[in-house]
């Protein structure tokens, strides 16, 4: 049986470590992954296609980079809005007075 | 991505691309589709908000440019709505009056015994009433309690039992209170249709297509297919209690996997309102004989989506006939109410929205949970017995807050960032029931493949934008005919 793997790497000032996770675990159903962290700092993603006809493979390396910059983009988004997140489900199973004031304290954190 | 000098802020939502356009869906489950230009200026904080876009995610609560306390206030209350069904903790009842029954289907998910396999088989008065004493200790002011087995109308004394204690304790406990039997037809009679039409018993049933689809599966013990008892018996029923009180369900099988069109014409000859397509459960004589008479998945949604578009077709034309599963999706995608559905929520609603009570008072979480037991002996799911245990042991145990914790797709990876989790929801004893099984493969990828396979094809609609396809699912989710929601419209459009 032909081994067929690509090697990736991912700039880890421009992604995060949790994005490349993220977007392995979705695609687990069509390639094995290894992840690692080099010294550089780079990310090195070492995937193993489960199907190995070229266009899959071609189509495989696409996807997967955009899939990363997604789970990058939710990454960045979340970070954003996670505190309010918080703020609305605590707000509709135990609603607080002072909401205006746990505003101004976490958005000056 | 910088949020410096951008006069706007982000509220929770996840995305998915789907070609040109990107699907967003806020936490309180708003959608929206923004052409993927515009998403990438909208993630930037560079989206111009004079814009119709930006204004309608505002709208839609996906971000914010004024006030914030006030638009969390909004969110919390829709999502309160959203999650209302925590609040009905344990509104579904279900009891297994007996484990016999008169057919002898090839899917039976519950390992159901011969007729006349002796009265050890059923449940006798006196599980009956603890049983329903516990159901009455339930918090929820709706209590739906619905009779299974085996077929329950061999059980009938127990049935009757049942639903006199429950009016008696509900002449102090002043809950609503609901009766369905879930019944194959083949032993009903006068008596019975009698007691139900006094009582307001519901009735579901199931009926698999026309006699050749229908009894490949699902045949009498005695002997050959069931299809001209239950029809005849359907109409009998449908004549005396109402059509409304009468809904039924189909299971997919090889044999109508590729003939659900046909399937849909049997159930409108027959004159019932609506169908619940649903896929074998792998338990009991199910599981055995999956080989003979089971389908992939990938044949169940290519069956279901034909079906859909079929379905679709004649609503446009007229024809009021929703698919029951996809309408209860429906009204999570587009209406801001609580939809619980046990095999389907966030937590699960396994023991917090329904709870199943076997003949000899084992308490299950879920009909799966049952199976489970008579399939494998694995009792994982058993929470207690209604003999040995108070509604206390029973339903504030550490086993169910076990499992409901673990059950919280919000926090698993995969659901925490899909698109669909706000309507989703998990389903932890199939997962378990695959791991044990060796089916690991078949747990939750299925599980999840299936729902999200379904979510596609409601939102490949919804993204067609169509006004005659948007009116028959909004007939879907309010009961209504389609000119009722037309008139509906064109008054709204004329105001």
């Amino acid at each position: 049986m032909i081994n067929i793997s690509l090697n990736m790497q991912f700039d880890s000032d421009v992604y995060s470590l949790k994005a490349v996770k993220n977007a392995a675990f979705d695609y687990r159903d069509k390639a094995g992954f290894q992840i690692e962290t080099m010294p550089s700092g780079k990310i090195l993603v070492c995937i193993t296609p489960k199907v190995k006809e070229p266009d899959f493979i071609e189509s495989l390396e696409t996807d997967f980079k955009n899939h990363v910059l997604d789970h990058q983009v939710r990454i960045e988004v979340s970070a954003e809005f996670k505190p309010i997140r918080e703020m609305i489900i605590a707000q509709a199973f135990e609603p607080c007075d002072n909401l205006e004031e746990i505003i101004h304290t976490l958005s000056n954190e | 991505m910088s949020r410096i000098n951008s006069t706007y802020g982000f509220l929770p939502f996840r995305f998915l691309r789907q070609g040109k356009e990107t699907l967003l869906v806020n936490d309180v489950g708003e959608y929206y589709f923004l052409k993927n230009q515009a998403f990438d200026l909208f993630v930037n904080h560079e989206l111009e908000t004079r814009s119709v876009e930006f204004q309608d995610l505002k709208a839609k609560g996906f971000v914010y440019d004024g006030y914030l306390p006030q638009t969390i206030d909004l969110l919390a209350t829709k999502y309160r709505t959203k999650k209302r069904f925590l609040y009905d903790f344990t509104s579904l009842h279900m009891f297994v009056v007996t484990r016999r029954c008169n057919q002898k289907c090839a899917y039976c998910h519950a390992s159901s015994i011969q007729e006349d396999a002796g009265d050890i088989h059923d449940m006798n008065y006196v599980t009956a009433r603890k049983c329903v004493e516990i159901a009455f200790r339930s918090p929820s002011s709706c209590i739906k309690i619905e009779f299974q087995g085996g077929e329950p109308l061999l059980n009938f004394n127990v049935v009757k039992e049942i639903v006199e204690y429950a009016e008696e304790l509900n002449e102090s406990a002043n809950k609503k209170l609901e009766f369905v039997i879930c019944t194959n037809l083949v032993a009903l009679n006068e008596k019975y249709l009698e007691y139900m039409e006094s009582k307001d018993i519901m009735v579901s049933t199931s009926l698999d297509g026309p006699q050749h689809i229908h009894d490949a599966c699902r045949k009498l013990r005695l002997g050959g297919g069931s299809y001209d008892i239950v029809t005849s018996h359907l109409s009998w029923a449908m004549e005396r209690l109402g059509r409304d009180k009468i809904s039924a369900l189909m299971t997919v099988t090889l044999h109508s996997v590729g003939r659900l069109p046909e399937v849909i014409d049997e159930y409108i000859k027959q004159e019932l309102g609506s169908i619940f397509i649903r896929a074998m459960n792998p338990f009991g004589s199910a599981f055995r004989n999956w080989p003979r008479v089971g389908c992939t998945l990938d044949e169940f949604l290519k069956g279901y989506r034909q079906a859909f578009d079929y379905i679709i077709q004649l609503n446009v034309q007229g024809t009021h006939f929703p698919e029951v599963f996809a309408a209860l999706l429906l009204t999570r995608i587009l209406t801001p109410f609580s939809t619980g559905f046990v095999d389907l929520q966030s937590p699960t609603g396994a023991g917090i929205s329904g709870v199943i009570y076997d003949v000899n008072g084992d308490v299950y979480v879920s009909d799966e949970a049952r199976m489970l037991s008579r399939t494998t002996g694995d009792k994982t799911f058993c929470i207690g017995n209604v003999h040995s245990d108070s509604w206390n042991d029973v339903f504030c145990s550490h086993q169910l807050r076990k499992i409901i914790s673990a059950s919280c797709i919000e926090a698993m990876p995969g659901c925490a960032w899909c698109v669909f989790q706000p309507y989703c929801g998990a389903d932890p004893v199939r997962n378990h029931f695959a791991h044990v099984t060796g089916q690991l493969s078949n747990g939750h990828r299925e599980f999840c493949h299936m729902n999200r396979s379904l979510f596609n094809l409601l939102f490949d609609y919804l993204s067609l934008k169509n006004d005659e396809i948007e009116d028959v699912f909004w007939s879907w989710i309010t009961h209504r005919t389609l000119d009722e929601i037309r008139d509906y419209s064109t008054n709204i459009g004329v105001a």
